[in-house]
């Protein structure tokens, strides 16, 4: 069953699936198709230099400039040239939505894993994950809860669903206490599950977030 | 394609299960990084397009598509579409040998993206009606839920982003 083998499970992956990786991997490089040292470039790059540490630069950006924000929500592909993130969104439009008192939003890839890769990397394996995506269209709240994310009955939930050619990004609200920190220690408050939107930026005040 | 990927609104998957975001790996096993790189650097090179890769992960059984993991998925993707586009023989693959005779040129790589020149047949807040049209070998153009209007009694309002039509 696939609670039995749900995908945050892999502690019983076979050993087939290294060496079935190990088999088409070296027949790529073999015959030219792929080069090792571009294989451990991408590997590289997933790993250090793209992932939420950009999509938070944005948003502490977005909380401190306006124009910078204005534009952002206007056309997110602009925002990224003068942000200067480039590449691994090509071709997607970035549709940046703001969270505000009483609209909080939330994305998903009901069919697959549409994501903003350009600014938040690698998306983690409960956005992939069938409970995720089959759930969170309809009962949005009931998912956010389980997050730990409680809204009150006057906030109005938007759920948007991506595709290949559009990916959200949630700009969250800038927590209370935070009107003295600069825009680099604001980035730092920033989480990748809140620009989700599955979770809200704390206040530093009431805690480290989780 | 009405397809088990169509997972919007349906029942009985249970909770989320997420690891917290401050101790989540980035990969869960070693294996997963070269297959998100060899996914990554296929589709670049126009090997195939990335709605391409997508339909082979969609034309998994169901049974396949929720038993694997999502690196899974790609690798099992990725295994039929170089068999398909000739790369890569299905005996190589069981092998992980080149067979004699099979060294490659390696194949002129195309884009997948071109210019549409027609005008737009819609324009930015029109109201539109998702047609119910899924022909069962293609890549989806519109998800089961936008077709069939699922609600969160919770909510009070949803929004959906209907795909274009295509």
């Amino acid at each position: 069953m696939a609670r039995d083998r749900d995908e945050n499970d892999h502690s019983d992956v076979p050993d087939d699936l290294s060496l079935r990786v190990k088999a088409l991997q070296s027949l790529l490089v073999e015959k030219h198709f792929i080069s090792q040292m571009q294989i451990d470039g991408v590997i590289e790059a997933f790993e250090h230099r793209i992932g939420p540490h950009l999509g938070a630069g944005v948003v502490a950006r977005a909380w401190v400039d306006p124009e910078f924000r204005e534009l952002l929500i206007r056309d997110g592909n602009a925002a990224m040239t003068v942000a200067g993130i480039g590449g691994w969104g090509h071709g997607a439009r970035l549709v940046a939505v703001e969270n505000t008192p009483t609209v909080h939003n939330v994305v998903v890839c009901t069919l697959c894993s549409c994501y903003p890769a350009q600014v938040l990397g690698l998306s983690p394996v409960w956005y992939k994950s069938a409970p995720y995506r089959s759930r969170v269209v309809i009962e949005p709240r009931s998912v956010l809860e389980e997050f730990g994310t409680v809204l009150g009955d006057d906030v109005e939930v938007r759920v948007w669903d991506s595709n290949s050619e559009v990916r959200y990004l949630v700009i969250p609200q800038r927590p209370a206490g935070t009107e003295h920190l600069a825009v680099e220690e604001l980035a730092r408050l920033v989480t990748r599950n809140a620009m989700i939107g599955v979770e809200v930026v704390p206040s530093p005040t009431s805690g480290p977030a989780r | 394609m009405n397809g088990i990927h169509d997972l919007g609104g349906m029942h009985g998957f249970g909770r989320v299960d997420a690891e917290p975001e401050a101790v989540e790996p980035l990969f869960h096993a070693e294996w997963e990084k070269p297959v998100g790189a060899m996914t990554l650097l296929l589709i670049q090179q126009g090997r195939w397009s990335l709605d391409r890769f997508r339909q082979t992960i969609e034309s998994e059984t169901p049974m396949e598509y929720l038993s694997r993991s999502y690196f899974e998925r790609w690798l099992a993707a990725m295994e039929t579409l170089v068999v398909e586009h000739g790369m890569v023989t299905p005996e190589e693959l069981t092998t992980g040998k080149v067979a004699s005779g099979q060294l490659a040129e390696s194949a002129p790589s195309w884009s997948p993206v071109f210019e549409i020149t027609e005008p737009p047949r819609y324009a930015i807040g029109d109201q539109v009606r998702a047609v119910n049209r899924h022909p069962p070998r293609s890549h989806p153009v519109t998800p089961l839920r936008p077709r069939t209007r699922w609600r969160d009694r919770r909510s009070r309002r949803r929004r959906t982003t209907p795909r274009a039509g295509r």
